[in-house]
């Protein structure tokens, strides 16, 4: 009974790519992926792949001469690490930072109220000279409040904000400096965030893949059309006047999309350094990414959809690249969700006879369309060779991308856009919570 | 007759001979008067100027005079309240020496002298090893059996220990630490001594000793103590985070990056830190380094280069008691760590002990040999402690010294960089008080004829040997 339903479905899917399936009733099943996901992600990366490969050498001529005026001017660079409880990460990350290439640069630690052996541990660092400041709150103030304070003592020209579990290629501080001397607009400059412990779990390797897809190659993506939105606060680049002049962060979370918007909204530019390399650990248990992505998707309605609704219209620096970036994340991140859901809904209401089949169907296209995107990863890697062992990670990349993440974010975008759950978020302290929430931040 | 005489020989009710004492009397130096002559002293002098009272006192004193030695003192109570730390010296005051309490305390130290069978014989103090023994022999002979500690005003070493503040001198206070620690160990070795009491672990300065030592809390980049703390505040609603300065605004607090007003601590805002600011260089940091000077040698520490040293209550044992009383003391002990005058033999021990195999230690040790003649050897009685030229430079407690024919060692532990300003300082000192020794002994030769210098890491056998050897 078994063997004739298995041979049922393949004979539907083969179905669907004969007389059964035409042309137009593939158009109109799978249109939400032909029309709305294929062009704005698996098109655009070959795009940008092949712009990319076609403008390697004026890239590289600019990017050398960048260089040269960075090591001449050699400004100097204050490394920001704000952060509660880890103590036993910094080491890591000091490790990768007294090897970098770049080495003007001051080590700011800011302690937000750490309860642990973090502020013992990073007394000894002071004394021993391996970092240079060290500032303790008594009280947890949350991560804005703590980066502000590191901000305030910042001495360098440039502002490079880490994530404590976080570590460096040998050469990405220099990398994330360049495009400061590419562009004298250049205000802000987010690094290229990968996942080092890929190996701990599937949960892990699945978002590393979904790292080199969603970062690597979508920022390089909206960099390259100019509406690149989001510097991440795991490895981030300002310029501290910058900075300054904007008030720092906000209350987060999403502080570093936050802090992107005010900088373009400030009139100043920020780019995407692809190749400054940042590895971090991600959750390894599907439930904490879950919450992680909850969190994130709430920050998305939190403050693009309310704080920064004015980056649309009103802005006093209105710009239409500022405008079209906004909208890019509102509309694929946000409304094409629910827009999904009634897909889904139709679909299902549809084709209940044929559900399998096209569901199948559905994943051998988007099955291609990630290898597609897997070539283009492969092409501008700077460690192709060790991220090929996630090709055989595609073929559950649609059921990760497709479902789970978007089951999340829809989670997360109702219950911000209904409930502001965000301000509850245990992320933030109560005290600061309360504020923004009564104030309407 | 009486009344005109510097002292006289009475009699108390007791039957016991009172020496009274009525102007500065250097009882030692005074043929006419014994050992046996007198059973207690009676001080009567009273003069406008203390020091003259003070040295009246320590002339006759029980603990520094050879013919006073371990016999009752008092002192007119005309004196009460006035001599500090001279109280320890004497036991008790008196109006005559017919008083009747002073009669009842010689009896009671009398009675103490039996029950212990303590010897009052002879026993020159040559070294200052045997100083220091006289002091305990002292304190049980007047029943005092601890070695109490107490915070001591004006005392380098902070903590004194019963009467040994009697004999801390000036400058040699670090020397003489040593020496106690040093006495200390070796008693407690012996059995002597056994430890009552845990009273505080103090930090020293690791060079001198001195606990006198002062804290200042400086910026970590330019050293500067001109610094300034302030709160720092967290502003809830723009998560704005800097110093109270920089909210202060009119008399109010106003955020400088949102420009809200900071109503309510707990609603509005907190601080939840504190921040240094140096004025000298605008540094800014949350942890001031720690710097110590020490007001004795004028250098820098840091904390945790300072020396802990614990201060312990100690009792004597029984075994001590007997030892010390019956004087059997000096010879069990090692003179090896003690400064001032030794033997030859205890000198050559002396640079064995402190010589450091460990070239990274950064003590040098100085010996310089001159070469002497003193006419004044052949006058020589068995009566005097010491030889005269010996006695002349008990004043540098701070040298080791020997003498071996007619050469005279002295030695000094120096840091490694001030070795030139040493030497410098000790030719000048010795030379100065050798030449001054000549005014007393007429015939008195000196020359300074050696210079040795032992640097940490050398070979101190072949160091002792080039000094045997170059002695003629």
């Amino acid at each position: 009974m078994i063997k004739d339903y298995v041979f049922g479905i393949i004979d539907g899917v083969a179905a669907c790519f004969t007389a059964n399936m035409s042309w137009s009733y593939l158009v109109t099943t799978f249109w939400f992926l032909i029309f709305i996901e294929f062009p704005r992600y698996y098109l655009l990366d070959i795009i940008a792949g092949i712009h990319r490969g076609l403008t390697w050498r004026s890239r590289h001529r600019k990017e050398a001469l960048a260089r040269r005026m960075l090591y001449l001017e050699r400004p100097l660079v204050s490394i920001l690490v704000p952060g509660k409880n880890e103590g036993p990460n910094i080491y890591g990350l000091l490790k990768s930072l007294h090897e970098q290439t770049y080495d003007n640069f001051e080590i700011i630690i800011v302690d937000d109220g750490s309860d642990d052996a973090t502020p013992s541990i990073c007394r000894d660092l002071l004394k021993s000279g391996r970092i240079h400041q060290y500032y303790r709150m008594a009280e947890r103030g949350g991560k804005a409040s703590a980066a502000n304070y590191g901000l305030m003592h910042a001495k360098g020209k440039y502002v490079v904000h880490i994530d404590a579990d976080s570590s460096l290629d040998r050469d990405a501080i220099e990398r994330i400096l360049i495009p400061f001397y590419l562009d004298r607009y250049v205000r802000g400059v987010g690094g290229c965030i990968k996942v080092r412990n890929m190996d701990d779990s599937m949960c892990t390797s699945m978002q590393a893949l979904e790292y080199l897809r969603s970062i690597q190659i979508g920022r390089m993506v909206t960099d390259m059309l100019g509406i690149y939105h989001i510097i991440s606060g795991a490895f981030g680049a300002f310029e501290t006047q910058t900075l300054r002049e904007i008030g720092g962060w906000d209350i987060g979370p999403g502080l570093d999309g936050d802090i992107t918007q005010k900088i373009r909204k400030a009139g100043y530019k920020v780019r995407f350094a692809m190749d400054a390399i940042c590895m971090t650990s991600v959750p390894v248990k599907w439930q904490a990414l879950f919450k992680q992505r909850l969190r994130w998707s709430k920050s998305l309605v939190r403050f693009r959809i309310r704080k920064h609704r004015d980056i649309l219209w009103s802005d006093k620096n209105f710009s239409f690249s500022n405008m079209i970036s906004n909208l890019d994340s509102i509309f694929y991140d946000f409304i094409f969700n629910y827009v999904w859901v009634y897909y889904i809904i139709t679909l299902i209401f549809a084709a209940t006879d044929r559900l399998i089949d096209i569901m199948i169907v559905g994943w051998m296209i988007r099955l291609a369309f990630s290898i597609t995107s897997f070539a283009v990863m492969q092409c501008v890697s700077e460690r192709a060779s060790s991220e090929r062992r996630l090709f055989s990670l595609l073929l559950f990349h649609s059921l990760y991308m497709g479902y789970f993440m978007r089951i999340a974010r829809l989670c997360g975008h109702t219950m911000e856009l209904f409930f502001r759950s965000s301000y509850r978020d245990k992320w933030n302290p109560e005290k600061t919570s309360s504020v923004a929430q009564a104030e309407g931040l | 007759m009486q009344d005109n005489t510097k002292y006289y020989i009475t009699t108390n009710p007791s039957h016991r001979r009172i020496l009274v004492i009525r102007d500065v009397v250097d009882v030692d130096h005074t043929p006419d008067l014994s050992f046996e002559d007198f059973d207690a002293i009676f001080i009567n002098v009273i003069d406008s100027v203390m020091d003259r009272n003070k040295l009246a006192i320590r002339l006759a004193s029980p603990l520094h005079s050879e013919k006073c030695r371990f016999k009752p003192c008092f002192v007119t109570r005309r004196l009460t309240g006035w001599l500090g730390k001279f109280e320890v010296l004497i036991d008790g005051y008196a109006s005559t020496p017919e008083d009747s309490s002073m009669s009842r305390t010689i009896e009671e130290i009398y009675g103490n002298f039996h029950r212990l069978n303590f010897l009052l014989g002879t026993e020159p103090v040559a070294t200052h090893a045997e100083e220091v023994v006289r002091l305990c022999r002292y304190a049980i002979s007047r029943g005092h059996y601890t070695f109490s500690s107490e915070p001591a005003q004006g005392l380098s070493q902070g903590y004194m220990s019963l009467y040994y503040h009697t004999l801390w001198l000036p400058g040699q206070q670090a020397i003489q630490s040593q020496e106690r620690e040093y006495f200390h160990k070796q008693l407690l070795k012996l059995g002597y001594i056994r430890r009552t009491r845990f009273i505080e672990r103090m930090h020293v300065c690791p060079s001198c000793n001195n606990t006198h030592l002062l804290f200042f809390e400086s910026c970590p980049k330019c050293g500067s103590s001109d610094i300034h703390e302030e709160p720092v505040i967290h502003h809830f609603r723009c998560a704005n985070v800097s110093p109270e300065s920089t909210y202060e605004w009119d008399g109010e607090l106003r955020c400088p990056k949102c420009k809200h007003m900071l109503r309510h601590i707990g609603v509005d805002y907190d601080k939840p830190s504190s921040i240094y600011t140096c004025k000298q260089c605008d540094n800014t940091f949350m942890y001031p380094d720690m710097r110590v000077l020490c007001t004795e040698e004028q250098h820098v520490w840091r904390p945790d280069q300072l020396r802990p040293v614990d201060v312990e209550e100690y009792e004597f044992t029984p075994e001590g008691i007997r030892a010390f009383a019956n004087n059997d003391v000096t010879h069990t002990l090692s003179h090896v760590g003690f400064y001032g005058y030794s033997s030859m033999r205890d000198f050559m021990d002396y640079l064995r002990l402190h010589a450091n195999p460990d070239p990274d230690s950064g003590y040098v040790l100085i010996v310089s040999r001159f070469y002497v003649f003193d006419p004044a050897i052949d006058y020589l009685t068995d009566s005097d402690a010491l030889p005269p030229l010996v006695a002349s430079m008990r004043r540098f407690l701070n040298y080791k010294q020997a003498t071996w024919g007619n050469n005279y060692y002295f030695m000094r532990r120096v840091h490694e960089g001030e070795v030139a300003k040493a030497m410098g300082e000790m030719e000048y000192e010795i030379k100065a008080q050798l030449h001054d020794y000549n005014d007393v002994s007429p015939g008195f030769q000196h020359e300074l004829i050696e210079t040795y210098l032992y640097h940490p890491g050398d070979d101190v056998e072949q160091f002792i040997k080039r000094i045997e050897e170059e002695r003629n």
